[in-house]
């Protein structure tokens, strides 16, 4: 265990390592060497002192977000997708997911994973169903919150999906981009199918088998937003990866 | 994002400084102000919300700014 002075000076190690404490840090500096600079009363110091304080005061008001380290946060993300991943397994489940929209019975979006995709008979699910057993012709599976439902909730204040067209949800995807989650994101329709195409910060290391059922947070909430837009089902159909890049091919609609 | 944008300003600013050089201060602050609004604009996509506040906030101090010097000119021009 360690002293509280020991921990206290951890604490301290670990705000100095947040970028808005060391924006403020620069900031401030900034700003005290552009006052220094306006007390010399040449045409250029007085130039030289503004920039310093505008470029101070930018960083101080600008800079304000806490962040975790990425191996951090992915830590608490796989945990949850580690357990759904062997639930599936071990249902023995081959599917590919369908997003539901809100309806009537289903205030949240949800996903349904099938046992297989020859039967897609997806049975009326509301916000206690989980397990599928197939009465009535319907698909076995079973049916469970997206992983990214809170994550496009924080989002949402920022991004209306809720009374967007699925033509122009694009834009709207861009908030994604903004909030430094993806480096681009475009949605496409070709033919019958759409194509929703994300390019990440990183390399997804994700396999294609659970992106199709169970994708990541960020992935799954930039569909459950396109679900959301479209107010139908949406099927993931097939996916791709390359590099940074991963490509949804989707069906919209029943 | 927003770290981003501060490096855009700083860039901007940094430039404008070079480019003006002995001029006086009301064009710099004037081609500072353009620089704010054009980076505003083209970043609304992309900004989240709260972003986007603080970014107005600068807005409208550099807005106060710009009307004290085109009601400055003004007066000299017309002599009052």
């Amino acid at each position: 265990m360690l002293p509280d002075g020991g921990r206290q000076s951890l604490n301290k190690y670990f705000q100095f390592q947040q970028p808005h404490i060391r924006a403020k840090i620069i900031g401030g500096t900034l700003i005290i060497l552009g006052i220094v600079s306006l007390l010399y009363a040449t045409s250029l110091s007085i130039k030289i002192g503004f920039t310093s304080i505008l470029i101070g005061l930018f960083m101080i008001f600008l800079i304000t977000e806490r962040s975790i380290p990425k191996k951090i946060s992915d830590a608490q993300i796989e945990g949850t997708i580690d357990v759904i991943q062997t639930l599936t397994r071990e249902l023995n489940l081959t599917g590919n997911a369908t997003f539901l929209p809100t309806s009537p019975l289903l205030t949240e979006e949800r996903i349904f994973i099938p046992l297989n995709n020859t039967n897609r008979k997806i049975p009326e699910v509301d916000d206690t169903f989980v397990f599928s057993t197939g009465i009535d012709g319907k698909s076995l599976g079973i049916s469970l919150p997206p992983s990214g439902l809170k994550l496009l909730q924080e989002i949402e204040p920022d991004a209306d999906f809720t009374h967007t067209e699925l033509e122009t949800a694009e834009e709207k995807l861009q908030t994604f981009v903004g909030f430094n989650l993806l480096k681009s994101i475009t949605l496409k329709k070709k033919d019958e199918t759409w194509k929703l195409e994300l390019e990440k910060t990183y390399i997804c290391p994700n396999d294609t088998s659970l992106c199709r059922q169970y994708p990541c947070p960020t992935c799954s909430a930039a569909l459950t937003a396109v679900t959301r837009a479209a107010k139908q089902q949406l099927l993931i159909q097939n996916t791709t990866h390359n590099g940074k890049k991963v490509t949804f091919h989707l069906k919209i609609g029943e | 994002m927003s770290e981003k944008i501060t490096v855009v300003f700083t860039v901007w600013i940094i430039a404008m400084l070079f480019l003006t050089g002995d001029e006086n201060l009301e064009i710099f602050f004037v081609l500072i102000f353009i620089g704010v609004l054009i980076t505003r604009e083209l970043t609304d996509v992309f900004a989240p919300g709260n972003l986007k506040d603080r970014m107005n906030s600068f807005i409208y101090i550099f807005l106060i700014i710009f009307i004290i010097i085109v009601g400055k000119k003004i007066i000299t021009i017309l002599g009052i």
